[in-house]
């Protein structure tokens, strides 16, 4: 991270009535000589407003980022910043905190995008707007690379996952995360700590062709699957699961690095709201607020596409002895090997290749790895996934075949079909370069294995799955024709889906009258029980990772089952019936986003704050509330099934 | 020149120290409390907060144009967005003291057919509104009851001293006497003095809410007076050398 020095302030105190606190907010630069002092920035009359962005009417608005606007006076003083200097920087350039009574509150970012003043003669007002760092979530990737460039593809603990691999590329080093979620998978048993203690596959979040995705969807995963929110408040992230906001304290762990974790209870998280600062925590204030009813939802219809983890060893070819890779075959032909080199310097902007060119007398020179036996079994599905690039040449082929060695075997075509081609045709499919276009990509998922390969032939038992690359003789092309024709392989992924199909629907429908359906959403984690799929959660057992059983809780009403049962079943619990939202004013000066509020003349009720837009100096929380249910409140009727079957 | 306010005084700050600008008795400082309606739905009654506090300040006053702050200094000011402080008291060493630092608004020169040339300011309050208790210092003198300074001065001593209603305190034979019994007088609620320049001159602290500020001690020369001892025709002489008494009544 970049160093920062203080470069311009302002402080003050707000006008609370009874228990004003103090505000200050410091931009610091990363470029440019430093300052003796800071600067002492003219404020304007509501220099700092705080906003919660990215919210909706909504609660399963998962990531929810802040934003900040600083408003100072410009007068022509050379010392006060010009609004070039914010405007035509780079977005993280320059870094603002806020702290409350000399806490941190919010560390930020100014976007200069969103900054805007008036073209006039001075003075005239700079308004400059900051965001946290979950606004960058979105454009900044999960990181699944070692310190050397190689790719970590393993099993890895959720706070690695979530914070080591995530977060802290776009939150300071050290940020703290508190976890509330209640909910554990039955073969842990009752457990805090889960971060530690649950652990998932860096597959689900890395693509072999199109690389890994953003934090932004590393934290919807599992945001979505716990039905949880994911936010920065007192300059810690805050990772709450909904329902977990209807007991009596906010109980859960507190992450302090990767190593030390305390316990989190704040038993002061409720707030009462009435008309009186002196005996309420928040007070409604100024124009009278509105309830709106939202309806409830009927229906919500789910989906989750499985993803496999790679079962090829040396798959992103680290291990080259100069002559071979590790765990590849390298099959000859008439004695001339095809010929193979590893390029690349194995970063990440420059990862290891395996270079492939022909060896005349061509034919059946390949490069192979043979996964099994009793690797696959009929009904699974091979998933295929990499990039290639082609030098000087215009074909290459893939053949995949699972069954045995004698001639009970298939293999895959380039639609995901399997054909039974024993004495019938070599099996194996081509890919072809067209026009000048060098890069591309390879992805495949095939259909489930036929029972029956052909007639009444059963798949065999025992059966291996080999994956095999090779480079026919071909016409040069003239992309430089001194160069041998080449095709580059990338790391490649070879995975099995057990189960037979390549996904899983979920249909969640409220037992009552209602007819509000929710469009389908995808999610990420699901409980087959299988270990070969990267949608797994697992837990440790010994020394080995097993898939996470059913998850339960200590709540009445709430049964064990599987995460994605719990999933569905929270969007109902949460909109069981008409719900109102309470939008208007709040006076404080010390509530946070994740505390909930109970008015007074609202006996019954609890509201969580789906949006907040806050002016520092006047105390005004501009909200919009909802209510927030227990867990487990709603009747349903449940039903999950395999996507319906396709061919790729 | 500006001409003081007799009552109140409005100054703008100066090296620290106030230069008065006009009449204050036609100054308006004007302040205005905001209020924030609590909206909770407990009643019918409304019911509010306190909410942000601002004021503005009024300045008329006659142009001369040899005063130290005039419409020429104003102007000066306000062209250039300066902010100043400023002073407003009921005495021009203590009382009640309204302060704070203003920014000029509005700036107005009146000049009427037979009438002297007048200037008006509007400035707007920046920051607090501060008002300051302070007691009023000054030097009073030992007077007979129109005023007039004893004749003996600097040492008329023994004086009878009087309160402001006439009634008799005591004999002093010298300042110490009378400032002991001047502030020990049970009917004494708002002054206190200090210490003495002369055998007649006094330094006085007057709280800043007396009913009025004194410019003399009330007292008579002794010999001019016997007390009466409260029985038939006996007094007590201050004579010490011919035992005489006089009445003032036979003065």
């Amino acid at each position: 991270m970049a160093t920062y020095f203080n470069k311009y302030y302002f402080e003050f105190q707000d006008n609370h009535v009874t228990s004003p606190v103090t505000w200050r907010m410091d931009i610091m630069d990363s470029e440019g000589s430093v300052p003796t002092d800071p600067f002492l920035l003219t404020m304007s009359a509501t220099p700092l407003l705080t906003e919660r962005i990215d919210t909706n009417d909504s609660k399963d608005t998962y990531i929810i980022g802040r934003q900040i606007t600083i408003s100072y006076e410009y007068d022509g003083n050379p010392n006060i910043p010009l609004p070039i200097e914010f405007f035509e920087a780079t977005e993280r350039r320059f870094r603002v905190e806020v702290r409350r009574n000399g806490s941190i509150d919010g560390v930020y970012f100014i976007k200069p995008d969103f900054c805007e003043y008036a073209d006039q003669y001075p003075p005239f007002t700079i308004q400059l707007k900051a965001v946290d760092g979950f606004s960058y979530a979105k454009g900044i990737l999960f990181n699944p690379f070692e310190d050397d460039g190689s790719l970590h593809y393993e099993i890895i603990d959720l706070y690695e996952t979530i914070m080591t691999r995530s977060l802290l590329l776009i939150a300071d080093p050290g940020t703290i995360i508190n976890v509330v979620n209640t909910l554990f998978p039955e073969n842990i048993g009752p457990t805090i700590r889960t971060l530690f203690r649950l652990f998932i596959h860096t597959d689900i979040f890395y693509d072999f062709v199109k690389g890994a995705v953003s934090v932004h969807d590393v934290l919807t995963a599992f945001c979505k699957a716990f039905y949880a929110r994911c936010y920065m408040a007192q300059g810690q992230i805050w990772f709450i699961r909904t329902q977990d906001l209807t007991n009596n304290s906010l109980t859960g762990d507190q992450y302090i690095d990767d190593t030390v974790v305390n316990d989190l209870d704040i038993t002061n998280f409720v707030l009462t709201g009435g008309p009186d600062p002196s005996s309420f925590d928040v007070m409604p204030v100024d124009e009278i607020a509105n309830i709106r009813m939202i309806p409830a939802i009927k229906k919500a219809e789910f989906e989750v596409q499985y993803k496999s983890i790679n079962q090829l060893n040396n798959f992103d070819w680290r291990l080259w002895d100069g002559t071979n890779f590790d765990n590849w075959q390298r099959i000859e032909q008439s004695g001339n090997p095809l010929i193979l080199n590893r390029t690349g310097s194995g970063t990440i902007d420059d990862p290891y290749k395996a270079s492939i060119g022909y060896n005349l007398p061509q034919a059946s020179q390949v490069l192979q790895q043979t996964i099994g036996p009793n690797s696959i079994f009929a009904g699974d599905r091979v998933e295929i996934s990499f990039k290639y690039r082609f030098t000087n040449c215009t074909q290459f082929y893939i053949l995949v075949r699972a069954g045995d060695n004698t001639e009970f075997y298939v293999t895959l075509d380039e639609s995901g079909i399997w054909d039974y081609t024993f004495g019938i045709s070599a099996g194996r499919f081509y890919i072809n370069r067209t026009g000048k276009k060098r890069e591309g990509t390879l992805t495949i998922q095939s259909i489930p294995i036929p029972q029956k390969i052909t007639g009444n032939i059963d798949f065999p038992a025992n059966a291996d799955l080999r994956f095999s690359i090779s480079i026919p003789q071909n016409s040069n092309t003239d992309d430089n024709i001194s160069d041998p024709p080449l095709i580059e392989i990338y790391a490649v992924k070879v995975g099995i889906i057990q189960p037979e199909d390549k996904g899983r629907h979920i249909v969640i429908t409220n037992q009552a009258d209602f007819t509000q359906i929710k469009e389908t959403e995808d999610f990420s984690f699901i409980d087959t029980g299988e270990d070969g799929l990267s949608n797994t959660i697992f837990v440790l057992d010994g020394s080995n990772f097993v898939p996470a059983e059913n998850w339960d809780n200590d709540k009445s009403g709430v049964n064990s089952a599987d995460i994605e049962r719990h999933m569905a079943k929270a969007h109902i619990d949460q909109y069981p019936r008409s719900i109102g939202t309470w939008e208007g004013s709040l006076y404080s000066n010390n509530m946070e986003f994740y505390n909930v509020i109970e008015f007074a003349h609202l006996p019954g009720k609890r509201w969580m704050q789906l949006s907040d837009k806050y002016n520092n100096r006047t105390c005004t929380h501009q909200v919009l509330l909802t209510e927030v249910f227990a867990e487990g409140n709603s009747n349903i009727d449940y039903l999950e099934y395999d996507i319906e079957d396709t061919t790729n | 020149m500006a001409i003081k306010g007799k009552d109140f005084v409005f100054s703008v700050m100066r090296d620290g120290s106030p230069v008065p600008v006009c009449y204050a008795t036609d100054c308006t400082i004007d302040q205005t409390f905001e209020s924030r309606e609590i909206t909770a739905p407990v009643g019918p009654a409304r019911d509010y907060i306190g909410g942000f506090q601002g004021y503005t300040v009024n300045v008329p006053g006659a142009i001369v144009w040899a005063a130290d702050v005039n419409f020429i200094q104003l102007e000066v000011l306000a062209k250039n967005r300066t902010k100043f402080l400023w002073q407003a008291s009921d005495s021009t060493n203590g009382g009640v003291v309204h302060s704070g630092t203003i920014l000029i608004t509005n700036l107005s020169l009146t000049s009427q057919f037979r009438d002297a040339m007048r200037f008006d300011m509007t400035a707007v309050g920046c920051g607090p509104k501060e008002t300051v208790l302070l007691p009023i210092a000054k030097t009073v003198y030992l007077a007979d009851f129109f005023g007039i300074r004893l004749p003996g001065c600097p040492n008329p001593y023994p004086v009878a001293l009087y309160w402001y209603d006439e009634t008799f305190i005591g004999i002093a034979n010298n300042a110490d006497d009378v400032v002991q019994l001047f502030n020990d007088y049970p009917g004494n609620e708002f002054y206190l003095l200090t210490g003495y320049t002369t055998g007649c001159d006094f330094n006085i602290l007057i709280d800043w809410n007396a009913i009025f500020i004194p410019d003399f001690i009330i007292a008579q020369a002794a010999p001019e007076l016997a007390m009466w001892t409260g029985s038939d025709d006996e007094a007590i002489s201050n004579d010490q050398v011919n035992d005489n008494a006089i009445s003032p009544g036979y003065a």
